[in-house]
């Protein structure tokens, strides 16, 4: 019996353990955003996603972002002008590792076009834009994703060129690359 | 029979060892080396193994004078208050270690799995469970990461590979400029994670005349292996992130594991799977420090009751969870324990075994 | 090799037979006196159950026929075989005689006569037994074990028609007095293993033992663990495979399940068809078996780690459909997956208790009726219906029922952990799983062989796991055989 002792009053410390009590957030009670735009506005750099409006007016509840499937983080034109907030906002992602590093990004001119788009296509933005971004990658360069802007914000080797996209009424445009590191304009040499 | 005898077979030491070096090594290497060497640091990598296998091969030549394994020769071979004095320190030095191995395994799981969950619960179970895999004696510990060896190597090194598609050449280039002393910095943090080797002295060899040979022949197999594997990360890490976005990451092979892409959707982000790899790994090295810290308590215990008292078990395993709890609690612990680490643990396992030797007691 | 040829002297012969058959315990030798004095010594040897109503009819012919004669009358009778009885046939050898009794047949000595008579008789159990049930194969034979233990050391013999197959009988039950047979092949299995087992299994007094069961669970070192440690089967040819391996199978009266020592992880994932298949189907069987068995334990603990916890390693469609389904579900996720666990249980166990038509429709009316209603009524997600019922598929895809069980409780130890800690209490629930199995053992053999310490057995045993290779190529016994006797497979020298 006496060998068996220790074993078991491990097993009970292990068991007794389960009494703490678990903090999870089930599944329903998540939402998931798979485009997250950053918008800087006033002087602010805001994120907004598509249950931004149903969060402001309260609909979307106690129901917590999940961003584990976060496919394309958008970045507003106006915001790679301002340096300082750009580089802010890159160290507040890198600190709180809120976004997925294998999100791709792209800049648009708007983004309120951006999200009034949804409402003429099919899936959702997140899906349609990563879609999109990754038959232009089939033909050009591979795409840069949050990571890579996280890692040149240390390293400063390289220029990094964020695909550039005008947003119409149902549907995006390819218009070229923006530099990062300040907005110099390369026309697209694809059509 | 052949189950339960205190021996292991050179298979399961080979991957033992493997499981021991390797785990920690690719885990928290990697930033360190990046800031002390950039991309020399896979010198460093070199030059660290290199040192291991020269000290393994004095640990061979330790092993041929003794005769025997450590615990044996520290009964039997030297004085009675020499013998246990060693054993002490050995105990303390497995309880810090393996408390180090808890903080940072704690801290990984944390990180990585359970953000809202509390630290000292989790803290305790990782020691409660390392404990329970100690209860079952060195054959059974082997005999886990003998079966598991595969299945841990096979994804690691296949998501490895994977991470070759965003390779970037240009965070590579400055493979040829190196500081000296910043190398041979990174040589002695290579080394520092081979110290488990020092632990090779108390395996059970064959009693062949030239005593623990086979030992020293499949554990140099070990430290070669976890050294490629090393190097090969390293160098992919440092392709992937750039040395000193690398410098910057916690733990980056984990942060590498999130951003591998494959084809298709199915497999989107492996990093919470492939979290596995470092939890058998570093559950390896913490088994390993308990085990030893519960083996010279054993060791320090009188004789008559052959089986392993629970308070021997108890001792060292709530030390090793108070330790990590120190050092998660304030950071001057984790500073006291690096200091002891680089200056004191080196030192010790290097002249000690040494020492014995040349005191041991005349027949 | 020179043949022995019968004596003339009766005692030299049954010493012989008896040298031959000594510990087997199945074997019968009964004395006759004959002649119109009885003064001729004789017996008739037999295995037991196989002594028939042929054998009491010819034997009473040929008794009937010598009675009135006088002792030199008899020896000429029986050495002209003077009987008339077609049957009847002499053997010249001692070595055809025992084999003639290996083969189910009695054999007539009689002294003064320097050879025996061939008695034929029913044979080995035949009609009388039963088709397997349980272990079903789809290659193979059908027999199963009976509920005696003499008919069950009968069927292994007849498999194994040598005198080397040991059967030593005892009695267990201080009130019952069960018959307990141990079968093994002298010279393959461990001597010492068979007084282990031989002191485990006589350690208790006990009142009665009613099935193998009962012995299993006196004679196992580490009962806490939820593992068998004793190989069960109820097909006569596994147990007579095994034996032949080095194996000790016990058998119990009235039971018809026999036990196999000692075991191992990966016997229990294995079938007799295995090796009556080519290799490719046996290697892809076992694979589907083990990928069964770690699902079997670990995806309702998965999904729930996944869902709860790391959603991020589902593809976004499926984790879509996931979310989809769980909107207005009652249940956390967790106790909606114990729930349906538990119920399933519910149905197996129903299912078990009742009648074999009956049963089947429990089946349908739980799993399909209510299950489907549980769904529209919006009290599980379908997705959970689908889990736990693939989960019950793989647990069934295990061969062996005991081995199968420690798989489905320790399945609801998994799903608490994953429920609590998520990828990380799961990977705790699978190293504590592994520990248990590196440190359990069955009669010293660790239970995870032949993953483990395979280097003892130059590597051979790892050639008959996962992976099951070419029968020409696993020449040799497993492990826990008699190490001077580890070739099993060797080609014939021209």
């Amino acid at each position: 019996m006496r060998k068996y002792r220790m074993k078991r009053s491990m097993l009970i410390v292990l068991a007794s353990l389960l009494l703490v009590g678990c903090s999870t957030t089930e599944l329903e009670d998540r939402c998931f955003p798979m485009l997250t735009a950053v918008e800087y506005e006033n002087g602010k750099v805001s994120y907004q996603d598509a249950f931004s409006k149903e969060d402001d007016t309260g609909k979307l509840g106690a129901k917590e972002r999940d961003y584990a499937h976060l496919k394309v983080l958008v970045l507003e034109e106006d915001l790679l002008e301002q340096k300082s907030q750009y580089e802010a906002m890159l160290e507040e992602l890198a600190e709180t590792e809120k976004f997925p590093r294998n999100t791709y990004v792209c800049v648009v001119d708007d983004i309120d076009d951006l999200f009034e788009m949804e409402k003429n296509i099919s899936q959702d933005l997140g899906t349609y834009l990563e879609e999109y971004l990754k038959k232009h990658e089939e033909k050009k360069d591979r795409l840069l994703t949050l990571g890579d802007l996280l890692d040149e914000k240390e390293n400063q080797m390289m220029v990094l060129y964020l695909p550039y996209l005008d947003v119409e009424e149902n549907f995006v445009e390819w218009k070229g690359y923006v530099n990062t590191s300040g907005k110099s304009w390369q026309e697209s040499e694809i059509e | 029979m052949y189950v339960n005898n205190g021996k292991i077979s050179s298979r399961q030491t080979l991957r033992l060892y493997v499981f021991d070096l390797m785990g920690i090594a690719t885990l928290l290497l990697p930033p360190y080396l990046a800031k002390l060497c950039g991309a020399s640091g896979i010198y460093a990598i070199a030059l660290g193994t290199g040192a291991g296998l020269i000290y393994l091969l004095y640990l061979g030549w330790i092993m041929k004078k003794m005769g025997t394994d450590m615990a044996s020769f520290l009964h039997e071979g030297v004085n009675v208050w020499l013998g246990k004095l060693v054993f002490v320190l050995i105990m303390l030095h497995s309880i810090l270690t393996a408390g180090f191995c808890a903080y940072v395994f704690t801290n990984l799981m944390q990180y990585s799995l359970v953000r809202d969950s509390s630290y000292a619960v989790i803290l305790l179970i990782i020691v409660a469970v390392a404990a329970y895999a100690v209860s079952g004696g060195i054959e059974s510990r082997a005999r886990v990461y003998e079966v598991m060896f595969w299945f841990i190597l096979v994804p690691y090194v296949a998501m490895m590979l994977a991470s070759v598609r965003d390779f970037e050449w240009v965070y590579v280039e400055s493979v040829l400029q190196f500081d000296s002393t910043n190398l041979g910095k990174g040589t002695y943090l290579v080394f520092l994670l081979l110290t488990p080797l020092f632990f090779s002295l108390f395996l059970i060899g064959e009693k062949e005349k030239n005593y623990g040979r086979n030992i020293v022949k499949t554990i140099s197999v070990s430290v070669l292996f976890s050294g490629v594997i090393l190097l090969g990360s390293y160098v992919l890490l440092l392709g992937n992130f750039g040395a000193k976005s690398l410098a910057s990451l916690r733990f980056p092979v984990v942060t590498l594991m999130s951003t591998i892409q494959f084809e298709g959707n199915f497999l989107k982000r492996m990093d919470a799977l492939m979290l596995a790899v470092w939890f058998f790994t570093l559950f390896a090295l913490l088994n390993l420090h308990l085990h030893y810290g519960v083996r010279m308590l054993t060791e320090l215990s009188p004789k008559e009751k052959k089986r392993l008292q629970w308070w021997q078990l108890l001792l060292p395993t709530v030390a090793v969870f108070l330790v990590a709890y120190a050092i998660y609690l304030d950071r001057r612990f984790l500073n006291l324990f690096l200091g002891y680490y680089s200056y004191g643990a080196v030192p010790f396992m290097v002249v000690v075994p040494a020492f014995l030797v040349l005191v041991r007691r005349k027949k | 090799m020179q043949k022995q040829l019968i004596s003339q002297h009766i005692e030299e012969n049954e010493k012989a037979v008896r040298q031959a058959f000594s510990d087997c315990d199945d074997l019968k030798v009964r004395k006759l006196s004959i002649g119109k004095n009885g003064s001729v010594k004789g017996f008739v040897c037999y295995i037991e159950v196989n002594a028939g109503n042929n054998m009491v009819n010819v034997l009473g012919r040929m008794l009937a026929y010598l009675e009135g004669l006088s002792d030199e009358q008899v020896v000429e009778n029986v050495k002209g075989n003077a009987f008339a009885l077609s049957d009847v046939e002499p053997y010249e050898y001692m070595e055809d005689a025992i084999l003639g009794v290996l083969i189910g047949d009695s054999v007539f000595f009689v002294d003064g006569v320097a050879r025996a008579l061939k008695i034929p008789d029913q044979g080995y159990p035949k009609m009388g037994v039963s088709k397997s049930e349980a272990e079903k194969v789809v290659r193979g034979s059908d027999e199963s074990f009976t509920e005696s233990e003499k008919a069950n050391t009968a069927l292994i013999r007849k498999r194994i028609r040598n005198t080397q197959l040991k059967v030593r009988e005892f009695q267990v039950g201080v009130r019952s007095f069960t018959n307990v047979a141990i079968v093994y092949v002298e010279g393959l299995a461990d001597p010492k293993l068979i007084q282990e087992i031989h002191a485990r299994l006589t350690e208790y007094d006990i009142d009665g033992v009613m099935d193998s069961g009962v012995m299993e669970q006196l004679a196992e070192e580490s009962w806490l663990s939820p593992f068998p440690q004793f190989q069960s089967t109820r097909r006569p040819d596994r147990a007579a495979m095994e034996v032949l391996n080095g194996k000790i199978v016990v058998l119990v009266d009235n039971s018809p399940v026999a036990l196999l020592l000692p075991t191992d992880v990966n016997s229990f994932l294995k079938t007799t068809d295995d090796y009556y298949n080519r290799f490719h189907m046996a290697t892809f069987a076992r694979i589907i078996r083990y990928v069964a068995a770690f699902f079997a334990l670990t995806l309702p603990g998965l999904y729930l780690a996944m869902t709860n916890f790391h959603t991020q390693i589902l593809p976004t469609p499926l984790l879509m459909s996931f979310w989809q389904a769980r909107q207005g579900v009652p249940f956390p996720a967790a106790l909606e997956v114990l729930l349906m666990e538990l119920s399933f249980e519910l149905i197996r166990e129903a299912g078990v208790r009742l009648p074999g038509t009956m049963g089947n429709t429990i089946g349908i009316v739980g799993g399909l009726i209510i299950g489907q209603a549980a769904v529209e009524a919006n009290l599980v997600s379908p997705i959970v219906v689908i889990v736990v019922a693939f989960t019950a598929l793989c647990s069934f895809a295990i061969p062996n029922e005991e081995f199968a069980f420690s798989f489905r409780i320790l399945k609801f130890v998994l799903i608490a952990l994953s429920a609590w800690l998520g990828f990380f209490g799961f990977l705790i629930g699978i190293f504590l799983v592994l520990v248990h199995l590196a440190s359990l053992k069955s009669f010293d053999v660790p239970y995870l062989s032949p993953y483990v310490g395979a280097q003892l057995n130059e590597y051979q045993d790892e050639k008959d796991s996962v992976v099951r290779f070419p029968l020409r190529m696993i020449w040799k016994r497993p492990i826990y055989a008699n190490p001077h006797e580890r070739t099993k497979l060797k080609k014939k020298e021209k």
